[in-house]
C-alpha cells in the first residue's frame, strides 16, 4: 500500500509533468492532506444535489 | 475643513455647497498619498493625470448644472484586480505586471457614469489569493494603525487606503472575506453585497462561485451609496442576479425594535482573542439597547464550512489559472503557487462532495435567516497580526492566522448572502476590532439598516495613529 505522501506524489507526477518538483509537493502536501482527511470525515450525502457554481445568487434568493 | 477627513456623503455635500471644487479634492488626495502612502504602500498605481483630467471635467459639469448624483466628483480607489481602460491592472502579479486593459470593468464604468473619479489602483494579495497582502511582486501593504501589522487581505490596499484617508472609498473583491477582513483589521466598513448584485465582468476571478465586488468605506451610508451606483444585472456575468434588487438607499439609523439577531452555533463558540470577545459582547448589548433581541441559532454546517470553502475555492482558482500554471509557474509567489497546486490535486469527487455540503449549509443558513433578521459574529478571531505571525492567541490557545482571519467570513461566501464588517472599538494595543453582520437572501436592505443603527450607537474610530495629518 502506498503511503499518503507516495499516493499524492504519484498524482502530482501525472498532473504536473515536467513542472513538478519536490519543493512544490512539500509546500502543498500538508494542506492537501488536511483538507482531504477532513473532507473524508464528512458524511456521504448520497442524493443531495450539489450547489451549482453559477447559481449561488439565484439559489440564495429563492427561499 | 480637511477634505480628506470627509466621508463620501459629506464630500458630496461640500461639493454641492461650493465649499470645495472637484480639482481641489483630487489635489488634496494626491498630496496626501504622496506624503503618507510610501511606508503604507496601499497603492500600486496612482492615476494622477487621468484623475486630474476627470476632475476638471466633473467640475465643468457641475458648473454647467449637470449633477450626476452623490458620487459626482468623488475619488475612489480600485483594487488592482479590477480592470481599468488605459490604467495598468496587474492583479498584484508578475504575470500581469504590464497588462493595460482597453476597457473598464462593468463596475468601474458604472461608477464613472455616476461621477466617481478613479484615483488609483490599490494593492492586493497576489491574484487575491490570500489574507495578508504581503505581496512578493508589489511589496507588502502595511496597516496604518501599526506598520508592523498586516492590513488583512486580499483587498489590503483598499482597506489601508481608506483607513489612512488616502481615498474616501475603495472597491475590493470578496471570495472568502477579502473585503471584510481588511476592513476589520484597518478599521473601515467593508460590505460584501449579495452574490450576483455587482457584475464581475472585467474583474480577475479567484473563484467564480463566490467572487463578489463591494466597497470599503468609512460609513455604512457610503457603502450603500457606492453599491447602489455599481449594482445591476449584467447578462454577460453568468452569476448576475436577474431578479428584483434590494433597496440600497443609504439607511437612516434608528431603533431596532422587532429585529432578531442570531448568533450562529457552533460558529459562535469559536475561541477568540479576549479583547475581540469583549468587543462583541459590547456590540450585542448595544443592539439590545436599540431594541433588538439576540438569540442563538443552530447552523451545524458552519463547523465544516472552512474545509468545504477551501476545496471549492482552491479547485476553482486552479482551473482559472490552468494556462499560467503550465506556462509560468515560476512567476507565482510561493504562497500562491502552493495553494494553486492544492487546487490541482483535489479530485472532482472531492469538489462535488464539497458542493453537496455547501448545499446543506445554504439550506441551514436560509432557515436561520427566516427566523432572524441578521446573524452576528466577530469578523476575525483576533486583531491584526504582525507580518509572518503564524498563529494568534485565543482564550483556548493559539490558532493559525489563516483560520483566525477566514473562519467567520468564508461560510457566508458559500451562501452568497450579504455580509458587512463594522468597526466596534480599539484593542489595548490600538488596533481595530470589528463585528460581522450577515443578512438573509438578497436581504441587503435589512442588513444595511441594522448596520447603520449599530454604527450610530458605537463610538467612531479616530484616524489611525500612523497617518500624519496633511
Amino acid at each position: 500500500m502506498l503511503s499518503e505522501t507516495e499516493a499524492l506524489a504519484a498524482q502530482v507526477k501525472l498532473l504536473l509533468d515536467q513542472t513538478w518538483s519536490p519543493e512544490r509537493l512539500a509546500l502543498a502536501a500538508p494542506v492537501i492532506h488536511r483538507v482531504r482527511r477532513n473532507l473524508a470525515a464528512l458524511p456521504a450525502l448520497g442524493d443531495v444535489h450539489p450547489a451549482v457554481a453559477y447559481n449561488m445568487g439565484k439559489d440564495a434568493a429563492q427561499s | 475643513m480637511s477634505l480628506t477627513e470627509l466621508t463620501v456623503t459629506a464630500l458630496a455635500a461640500a461639493l454641492r455647497a461650493r465649499q470645495a471644487s472637484v480639482p481641489e479634492v483630487i489635489e488634496a488626495y494626491l498630496a496626501r498619498i504622496a506624503a503618507v502612502d510610501p511606508p503604507i504602500n496601499s497603492f500600486i498605481t496612482v492615476a494622477a493625470d487621468s484623475a486630474r483630467a476627470a476632475a476638471r471635467a466633473a467640475q465643468a459639469e457641475l458648473d454647467g448644472g449637470h449633477d450626476r448624483g452623490p458620487l459626482h466628483g468623488v475619488p475612489i480607489g480600485l483594487k488592482d484586480l479590477i480592470e481599468t481602460a488605459g490604467i495598468r491592472t496587474t492583479g498584484g502579479s508578475k504575470i500581469l505586471a504590464d497588462h493595460v486593459p482597453t476597457e473598464d470593468a462593468v463596475v468601474v464604468a458604472r461608477l464613472k457614469a455616476a461621477g466617481a473619479i478613479v484615483i488609483g489602483k490599490t494593492n492586493t494579495h497576489e491574484f487575491a489569493f490570500g489574507p495578508t497582502t504581503d505581496n512578493p511582486h508589489t511589496g507588502r501593504t502595511r496597516n496604518p494603525w501599526n506598520l508592523e501589522c498586516i492590513p488583512g487581505g486580499s483587498s489590503g490596499g483598499s482597506g489601508a487606503a481608506v483607513a489612512a484617508r488616502l481615498a474616501p472609498a475603495a472597491l475590493g473583491t470578496d471570495t472568502g472575506g477579502s473585503i471584510r477582513v481588511p476592513a476589520a483589521l484597518c478599521g473601515t466598513v467593508g460590505y460584501k453585497p449579495s452574490y450576483g448584485l455587482s457584475s464581475r465582468r472585467g474583474v480577475f476571478s479567484l473563484a467564480w462561485s463566490t467572487d463578489t465586488v463591494g466597497p470599503l468605506t468609512r460609513s455604512v451610508a457610503d457603502a450603500a451609496l457606492i453599491t447602489r451606483a455599481m449594482a445591476g444585472y449584467d447578462a454577460e456575468d453568468p452569476g448576475s442576479w436577474p431578479g428584483a434588487h434590494p433597496d440600497l438607499t443609504p439607511p437612516r439609523a434608528g431603533r431596532l425594535d422587532g429585529v432578531r439577531v442570531g448568533i450562529p452555533q457552533p460558529l459562535g463558540q469559536t475561541p477568540l482573542h479576549p479583547e475581540v470577545g469583549e468587543a462583541i459582547e459590547r456590540a450585542i448589548v448595544t443592539l439590545q439597547q436599540l431594541g433588538a433581541t439576540v438569540e442563538d441559532v443552530e447552523i451545524p454546517a458552519t463547523a465544516t464550512a472552512f474545509d468545504v470553502w477551501t476545496t471549492i475555492v482552491f479547485s476553482e482558482a486552479a482551473t482559472y489559472h490552468e494556462r499560467w500554471l503550465k506556462e509560468r509557474p515560476q512567476d507565482y509567489g510561493p504562497d500562491v503557487l502552493y495553494k494553486l497546486d492544492v487546487g490541482q490535486m483535489l479530485l472532482a469527487t472531492e469538489y462535488l462532495k464539497a458542493q453537496q455540503h455547501r448545499a446543506v449549509l445554504v439550506a441551514q443558513c436560509r432557515a436561520a435567516l427566516q427566523r432572524c433578521t441578521v446573524l452576528l459574529t466577530p469578523t476575525t478571531t483576533a486583531p491584526a497580526p504582525r507580518f509572518n505571525q503564524d498563529t494568534v492567541q485565543t482564550t483556548a490557545g493559539p490558532r493559525t492566522t489563516r483560520d483566525a482571519l477566514l473562519a467567520f467570513p468564508c461560510p457566508f461566501n458559500l451562501c452568497g448572502f450579504p455580509a458587512l464588517s463594522l468597526p466596534c472599538g480599539l484593542s489595548s494595543e490600538g488596533l481595530p476590532l470589528a463585528v460581522h453582520l450577515v443578512g438573509g437572501p438578497m436581504g441587503d436592505d435589512a442588513l444595511l439598516r441594522v448596520a447603520a443603527a449599530l454604527e450610530s450607537a458605537l463610538s467612531p474610530l479616530p484616524a489611525p495613529t500612523h497617518t500624519p495629518q496633511t
